[in-house]
């Protein structure tokens, strides 16, 4: 490098004035950037290349890597049933969890768009639970909710159900408390949702409503359809979000898949394999698989849009 | 890598740069390769005398009590050999990982505290001073039991040392058996027997309490239980028990759930989690735990009844699959720079009146016989204590190597036997589909 740099000077002494001012800027723009550049590459894009090394591997922290070509895939693909187990436990979690929350996003957006006294700080409390949502605060809270003991059992108590049932100790409802608790952080969602409906013109509305269509068809007819580029916009998200559901997972299972494996949500057997038998390579095999399939599924997600996305320029 | 083999450099241009790139490589070469490389032969320093006066770092998990009386040996130590400790205490379920990144990182502690489950992991690594050289002059183990030490050796070498017998066990409520006009159950009593006390307690507490926590997902527990059949939970890698071993295991527990003397699964699921406190003993649902008991005055802290401890129900006293040896080791990193000093801490640990003093039964009975007997224990300790030498004298069996008993795999069939034992609990999956999911499980895990 250093000795390129007399004969570059020198041909710089030639050229017109403009092209050397920009030369000093990249450099400078190089400069600044370079904090950025230097933590892409070795923060970011170094582990992502050494883990796909270790993915290769047979790696147990305490000794060195060794390669085992595609062995790590094999095994996982064809010989561990635990693995296909949190495949399944994921995907229904994402297929089930995803629309609910969506949903239940748009319905709020939707009351919450209406001029009701005191909007801003409704809006402010329903954002709450998204702040406070991924956080393992909320994860235990979730534990006593839905404990024997817990709010859940006594509200059903009040009514005159009486329950002892522990939810998220019986492997046929724990999934549905990790579901509840994805649904429940609705808030980003939500907030975009709001944003997109005051795009809406209401000239719209008005026409529409003078033709006498009621509430639910003007939903249906206008809101909706105007909205699927904001709904594409957080499907999109949100899918990607909850392949990677982790902290909540690892707290209501109790550090594990709970019974039955019934929790036992990707990300989790992948930090199992990682940090409680160190196998590294299995581990970091794993973490590049579940990145093409939410690839896969992001793409099969942006294919599909054409049949139900409706930009308003089209 | 072999041993021994060293790590190639030769292709590099020494110059000023490549030597600060050199450098650099080095570290990240280290953290892949340390363990694999020369870590166990020679340690940086070869002298086998310790000098004094220098820094130490000690890494341990557990309690915050545990933590106090570490602080308070070290503080002992370094007034009498001068230099400094530092004592780093995780939880313990943390504990294993961080140690583990930290011996790839290059920067673990010198000294060691490691659960029975990694040792030999740890050791087959290399990752462990040997320890001979420093007997019997730094480390004196003329007053341990041959049984107690023998299992540190791995692989020919000693590379770890008991930190305090121990003996598997149940902890049991007096209080509350005495309330209903019951005692504890004797050591040595037979399953029959449990099963019966077990019921007799819900009957005559009227339902309030539960005759016995439910313990199939204890893989403890369990240990015991196919050891008085003769067998092992691992032979050669493999599982070294039967089918019919687990469902006999799953039927014993079932029987004591559709009877109501246990809880249902769902409650024992939930109360898995979330530390002893959470546990049905101590929030008074059920007379017993079962568990290695030197937690015994942790669980005493937490309660106002008085506890007691005994054995596992069992066939007779010579099948009674107890043992003894200790559930806590110590080691010292071979890549220490001050291992003998490292060794004289432990030896002072172990040793010293004062310091076994202060530690009590925290790691479980004293290895030093000579102590255990000398020592004045708390209340609660002395119980633990009592027992320990009870399965010493009147249950012991022989127990396998720390390599066998925990072989590669091993702590993922200890998970997958907690999920399908939870399984079988809630009745989500039945008795022989438990069975069938736990062998192709593990059979998988231990390939």
């Amino acid at each position: 490098m250093l000795s390129g740099l007399p004969s570059r000077t020198s041909t710089t002494e030639g050229t017109p004035k403009a092209t050397s001012r920009r030369r000093p800027q990249g450099k400078w723009a190089l400069l600044f950037l370079s904090p950025w550049i230097v933590g892409l590459l070795v923060f970011t894009a170094g582990p992502l290349i050494a883990s796909l090394y270790l993915s290769f591997t047979d790696y147990d922290l305490l000794s060195s890597p060794q390669w085992i070509g595609s062995g790590n895939y094999t095994r996982m693909l064809t010989g561990d049933p635990v693995w296909r187990q949190s495949v399944v436990v994921t995907a229904v979690y994402v297929a089930v969890a995803v629309p609910l929350q969506l949903a239940f996003a748009l319905l709020l957006a939707t009351v919450l768009n209406r001029g009701i006294k005191g909007m801003t700080i409704w809006r402010a409390l329903y954002y709450l639970p998204s702040l406070f949502g991924s956080s393992i605060a909320i994860a235990i809270l979730w534990r006593q909710i839905f404990g024997a003991e817990g709010l859940l059992n006594n509200v059903l108590g009040m009514i005159g159900i009486e329950s002892t049932t522990s939810w998220i100790g019986d492997p046929h409802w724990s999934l549905g408390t990790l579901i509840l608790l994805r649904v429940w952080e609705f808030g980003s969602p939500m907030i975009i949702f709001l944003a997109g409906l005051r795009q809406i013109p209401a000239e719209l509305y008005e026409s529409a409503s003078l033709d006498g269509a009621g509430a639910v068809r003007r939903f249906f007819s206008i809101t909706l359809p105007m909205l699927t580029p904001i709904v594409f916009f957080n499907l999109i998200l949100q899918v990607i979000n909850a392949f990677q559901v982790f902290g909540s997972a690892f707290i209501i299972g109790g550090g594990h898949g709970g019974p039955g494996n019934s929790m036992l949500v990707y990300t989790l057997y992948l930090y199992q394999a990682a940090f409680n038998d160190f196998q590294m390579g299995y581990a970091a095999a794993m973490a590049w698989f579940l990145l093409v399939v939410i690839g896969a599924v992001t793409a099969v997600n942006f294919w599909l849009s054409r049949y139900w996305v409706h930009y308003s320029d089209e | 890598m072999k041993k021994g083999q060293p790590v190639h450099h030769s292709h590099r241009v020494p110059s000023r740069r490549s030597f600060l790139g050199m450098g650099l490589s080095t570290a990240g070469a280290a953290a892949l390769s340390l363990a694999g490389c020369d870590a166990s032969g020679s340690p940086r320093s070869s002298s086998v005398t310790p000098q004094g006066s220098v820094p130490l770092r000690m890494s341990a998990y557990g309690s915050a009590a545990r933590q106090q009386k570490l602080q308070q040996v070290f503080k002992l130590y370094t007034k009498k050999n001068g230099g400094e400790i530092d004592l780093e205490l995780l939880s313990n379920e943390s504990y294993s990982q961080k140690l583990s990144t930290q011996v790839a990182g290059g920067n673990a502690a010198d000294i060691q505290a490691l659960f029975q489950n990694i040792v030999a992991q740890f050791a087959t690594k290399n990752t462990l001073a040997p320890l001979d050289r420093y007997a019997p002059k730094t480390l004196d183990l003329s007053h341990f039991e041959e049984r107690s030490v023998s299992g540190g050796v791995i692989g020919g070498e000693r590379v770890a040392l008991p930190l305090g017998d121990n003996a598997y066990g149940v902890i049991w409520d007096k209080a509350a058996l005495a309330d209903l006009g019951m005692s504890v159950p004797e050591p040595g009593h037979t399953w029959d027997e449990f099963i019966t006390f077990a019921n007799k307690v819900r009957e005559k507490s009227g339902g309030r309490l539960y005759g016995s926590i439910d313990d199939s997902t204890d893989i403890n527990g369990f240990q015991v239980f196919v050891r008085q059949r003769g067998k092992e939970l691992y032979r050669n890698g493999k599982l070294g028990f039967s089918r019919t071993d687990l469902e006999d295991w799953y039927e014993i527990w079932a029987g004591l759930r559709k009877s109501g003397a246990a809880p249902p699964g769902d409650l024992t699921v939930q109360t898995a989690v979330g530390g002893f406190g959470n546990s049905l003993l101590v929030t008074g649902k059920a007379p017993n735990f079962f568990i290695y008991p030197n937690v015994l005055s942790a669980f005493q802290y937490m309660t106002k009844n008085q506890l007691g401890v005994s054995t596992m129900p069992m066939p007779s006293a010579s099948k009674s699959g107890h043992s003894v040896r200790a559930s806590n080791w110590v080691a010292v990193n071979a890549r220490s720079s001050h291992p003998a000093d490292a060794a004289s801490l432990i030896d002072f640990m172990l040793n010293d009146e004062e310091a076994a003093g202060i530690l009590q039964a925290e790691f479980a009975a004293p290895p030093n016989l000579q102590l255990r007997k000398a020592l004045d224990f708390s209340e609660t300790d002395r119980l633990f204590i009592d027992y320990v030498n009870l399965v010493s004298q009147e249950f012991a069996q022989p127990v396998p190597s720390l390599a066998s008993e925990f072989p590669s795999g091993s702590s993922q069939v200890m998970t997958a036997f907690v999920t399908i034992g939870q399984s079988v609990a809630t009745n989500y999956q039945s008795i022989s589909s438990g069975a069938d999911s736990f062998f192709s499980q593990a059979e998988g895990f231990l390939s």
